[in-house]
């Protein structure tokens, strides 16, 4: 059983890594806006989350090492789960073959957001 | 019903090799080896998906907490949009639990969730697949449900843990809550679960939330406060010295207790019996009279 949740954990890391390679999605450069579908990690710590974009494709991005979200914890990712509020993820590739976040910005600076 | 199609499907990966995470982390990543690999396989333009919102599920456990979206990111789902699920476990897709799920507003007319009662009775991946009222097309997700949930389970003694009260630290400094009920925080945690009356112990930290759902969750148990004498309601915030210079929401400021507890996430709401022992856990949002059901009032 671990063996297949190790594999299937590769597929995931790896497919997604390589679904977005050359991908611009019109937003310029490495960047990819969307909803965020989910994060994993704990109260203070985030490993990774998945973004959807407009088109339905889902990018899994690790966060780089102490990546804040406009001064603020990563975490606050979670309250995107729920509000469904876009984000843009600035990323570059990582070695090992997936994407890592370098920059984590609300998709629409006008859009209202506030703490629960 | 959604398209039924599995998510998990055959996919093909030639790219570099990541790291092995924790077995935790592992099944985390799993729904979203789901999303991607439906994501791969290709998207109706206008298609719904459905997006997991429960941090914690584990066998035992009856609560499926979601959110519907369009693929542009348009949140969708109210009172007037029916949702029915069927899940299923993956390694044993011809079994399957039928529910109707409920809208739940966070914040009214603004966010919300679907709360649906399914008793997941096996540990594993679980596909769910839903329907909405409007008849558009809908894309299953996956949930993965633990054997044991990481915060404390039902059956499970609450642990005791003292708490700041009123008696020993300034009330602004117990709370971030902008309209505090002060009998929340007249006693410990280790007192109320210990005096042998049912209690209500909430984890939700208004100012520093990252689910939305902390302060609507205290506003809403805070009206239920009056409606049951016999119960002790202990709010308690997730992390401490919020007040301090330098205060960040991090690991070194989790309340001992939040560690305790196990709480993967906020805010949580627990109902232990008149012994200590958890009978219900309570993760982001309570549906209408659910708490009420719980604590036997009308």
């Amino acid at each position: 059983m671990r063996s297949a949740l190790v594999g299937l954990t590769m597929v995931a890391v790896v497919v997604a890594g390589c679904s977005s390679t050359g991908d611009d999605h019109g937003d310029g450069g490495d960047t990819v806006s969307g909803i965020v579908t989910e994060v994993t990690g704990d109260l203070t710590v985030v490993e990774s989350f998945v973004v959807q974009d407009d088109r339905g494709d889902s990018h899994l991005f690790r966060p780089e090492p102490g990546l804040l979200f406009y001064g603020g914890s990563l975490i606050h990712l979670r309250d995107h789960v729920v509000t469904g509020q876009r984000v843009t993820v600035h990323f570059e590739p990582s070695a090992y073959g997936g994407m890592t976040a370098t920059l984590v910005e609300h998709a629409d600076e006008a859009e209202p957001h506030e703490h629960g | 019903m959604g398209t039924g199609k599995p998510l998990n499907g055959d996919v093909p990966y030639s790219c570099g090799t990541p790291t092995v995470p924790a077995m935790k982390r592992l099944s985390l990543l799993l729904v979203a080896t789901a999303l991607v690999a439906s994501a791969c396989a290709g998207n109706a333009g206008e298609t719904l998906v459905g997006i997991r919102a429960s941090t914690d599920p584990a066998v035992g456990d009856s609560r499926l907490l979601f959110a519907v979206n369009e693929i542009d990111g348009t949140r969708r789902g109210s009172p007037e949009e029916m949702v029915s699920v069927v899940a299923s476990p993956l390694d044993d897709p011809n079994r399957s639990i039928e529910a109707d799920a409920v809208f739940t507003w966070i914040v009214a007319d603004s966010v919300g969730l679907y709360l649906a009662d399914v008793p997941f009775d096996s540990a594993g991946l679980w596909q769910i697949d839903f329907t909405m009222s409007t008849g558009e097309d809908t894309e299953p997700f996956l949930i993965d449900i633990q054997a044991e949930p990481a915060t404390v389970a039902i059956g499970e003694p609450a642990p005791l843990i003292a708490t700041p009260t009123l008696s020993d630290t300034a009330l602004e400094d117990i709370t971030t809550d902008a309209d505090p009920v002060l009998s929340l925080y007249e006693l410990s945690l280790d007192q109320v679960l210990q005096n042998g009356r049912k209690s209500v112990v909430l984890f939700a930290t208004p100012a520093f939330c990252t689910s939305a759902a902390c302060g609507p969750l205290l506003n809403q148990t805070k009206e239920l406060i009056d409606r049951a004498p016999d119960v002790d309601f202990v709010h308690i915030e997730v992390y401490e010295g919020f007040n301090e210079v330098g205060f960040a929401p991090d690991g070194e400021h989790l309340a001992p207790s939040v560690v305790a507890f196990g709480l993967p996430s906020e805010p949580w709401l627990f109902v232990v019996d008149e012994q200590g022992l958890v009978v219900a856990r309570l993760e982001g949002v309570i549906g209408e009279g659910e708490l009420e059901a719980l604590l036997g009032i009308g």
